[in-house]
């Protein structure tokens, strides 16, 4: 075998390594994309509960004062999510407004013991809670496709091709920094 | 063989025939314990007295050696042979008899602790013939079509399990199948032989009525299936180790919440080789390599005191019921709450 063909062959594998290491980052940052818009698609869900919730509270005057304001919250919160731009920020606040009105009706559960036995209410605590699990899974996997994509693209020679070719930037994963601030550790990264 | 021995022997033997009736009668764990009580109650040691055995079994394998010897040094004795067979029978038929006995005792024990197993994860036996049930499960789940020789049930129970939302019935199994195949050889003078080689596997599952998911298949061991559309969900890590094969990959998608996703993603690491089929007729069959209705007891009938503290004690299957635990969450998660 001569200079020249081993100098093909060697150029060929490479050429080929690029083009494998070029696609995977593409693919691996669809991923990251699609990930996300599980995420916002989990949360506009909640959308379809809503006209639920306010049917229920309407029958309770005291409770209805209470929660309506955090359902508008969380509606105008919901407002601002896209699925196209990956913002982790909008994403926290909805989670935020989610987490109050819960919160406020555990609350009016307890001063109305009646609307505890309203049978629409519990299918609609039940929705919500199970909702909010999806939503945590969701965010669970767009943050493992996030970190299999910035491993894509920080890893040698992945890092080479990504700063020549593909130019894609790191990913922020989701973090709830209300939860986070329960915690005295903080993680030096 | 003396007297007072044989009669212990006897009465041992009876104890235990006794034992063994009420071993297969309980229905209780205080029926358990009843039975450990009585043992104890028994006065000594749950132990053959074998030292008679022992004896002609040492006086037989002498005769035999001594048989050989002599036909080594006088090869044209007749009589040799004859008493050196005699021997070798006559030692095989002692050390079987005093193989025998311990293995009853043992047996017993093995018996009563997996009583305790059935009661403590309230499991119930139920009639079934291997293969038939294998060619029937075949029928509705592609896990049971591996193997071109043999597949069969080789144990089932049944079981129930009690959620916060769904209470469902199921069956656990152990399904073994051979696979036969011809390998050629060729030895050193360059002549061809060709042999039939049968490969044993077993795999381990659970199948119950699983009513909200229909004619879907996700596995991690691919090996066939009913469906040929495919469905990717958006975790990487999931489509890494998963595929998924549906009828209607609209239904699919609706039962591949991300909730149910990493479920499956993180019963994926508790079990190897992890498979879910649901049947078109309404089953979910969960299949995986690892026996996880597997159980190993320390003390038996031997040591009673040590033995009733190990049957007072939960033989829950851990990983049997986080399994069942995750069956739940997906139910959980494929019904409507309106």
């Amino acid at each position: 075998m001569d200079s020249s063909m081993v100098f093909l062959i060697v150029f060929g594998v490479v050429i080929l390594a690029v083009v494998l290491i070029y696609n995977g980052i593409i693919s691996r940052a669809n991923a990251a994309q699609r990930a996300w818009a599980n995420v916002i698609t989990q949360e506009r869900q909640k959308n379809k509960i809503i006209p639920h919730l306010q049917t229920v509270t309407e029958q309770y005057q005291q409770f209805e004062s209470g929660v309506q304001e955090k359902i508008t919250a969380l509606r105008s919160a919901l407002g601002g999510l896209s699925s196209d731009k990956m913002d982790t920020n909008q994403l926290a606040e909805v989670e935020t407004a989610t987490r109050n009105l819960v919160q406020g009706m555990h609350i009016a559960v307890e001063s109305y013991p009646e609307l505890k036995a309203n049978e629409m209410f519990g299918k609609l605590m039940r929705e919500i809670a199970e909702q909010q699990e999806n939503i945590g899974a969701a965010i669970r996997i767009f943050n493992q496709n996030v970190e299999a994509f910035n491993n894509g693209i920080e890893i040698f020679p992945n890092s080479i091709v990504n700063s020549l070719l593909n130019k894609k930037s790191k990913l922020n994963t989701f973090n709830d920094t209300e939860a986070e601030a329960g915690f005295d550790y903080k993680p030096n990264f | 063989m003396d007297k007072p021995s044989s009669s212990a022997n006897q009465q041992l033997a009876l104890f235990l025939d006794s034992l063994s009736i009420q071993i297969a009668g309980a229905h209780k764990r205080e029926d358990l314990r009843a039975i450990l009580r009585k043992v104890s109650a028994f006065g000594r040691p749950l132990r053959y007295d074998n030292r008679a055995y022992w004896i002609s079994l040492s006086a037989a394998l002498l005769t035999a050696a001594l048989a050989l010897l002599s036909l080594y040094f006088y090869p044209n004795n007749v009589a040799a042979p004859w008493f050196a067979a005699a021997a070798v029978l006559t030692s095989l038929v002692f050390a079987s008899l005093i193989y025998v006995r311990r293995n009853k005792i043992n047996g017993l024990s093995d018996a009563l602790y997996q009583r305790d197993v059935y009661l403590d994860n309230a499991w119930q036996s139920e009639p079934y013939h291997g293969k038939s049930l294998a060619a029937q499960l075949g029928q509705q789940f592609s896990e049971f079509r591996r193997g071109n020789h043999l597949r069969e049930i080789s144990w089932l129970v049944k079981g129930e399990y009690q959620g916060s939302e769904h209470h469902f019935e199921y069956h656990a199994y152990n399904f073994h199948y051979v696979d036969r195949r011809q390998v050629t050889t060729t030895d050193s003078k360059g002549r061809v032989r060709t042999r039939t080689v049968y490969d044993h596997h077993y795999r381990f599952g659970l199948y119950l009525p699983f009513e909200f998911v229909r004619d879907i298949a996700i596995s991690s061991s691919w090996f066939g299936g009913f469906f040929s559309g495919s469905y990717k969900p958006a975790s990487v890590e999931f489509n890494r180790k998963f595929k998924v094969k549906a009828q209607n990959e609209l239904a699919a998608a609706k039962f591949l919440k991300p909730a149910v996703v990493v479920e499956i993603e993180d019963l994926g690491k508790e079990l190897s080789e992890l498979n879910l089929e649901f049947s078109s007729s309404g089953q979910l069959c969960i299949s995986y390599a690892q026996n996880i209705c597997s159980w190993q007891r320390q003390y038996g009938l031997d040591n009673p005191e040590q033995f009733l503290r190990e049957i007072e004690g939960d033989q829950t299957l851990t990983r049997l019921h986080n399994t069942l635990k995750r069956i739940h969450t997906l139910m959980r998660f494929s019904d409507n709450n309106f």
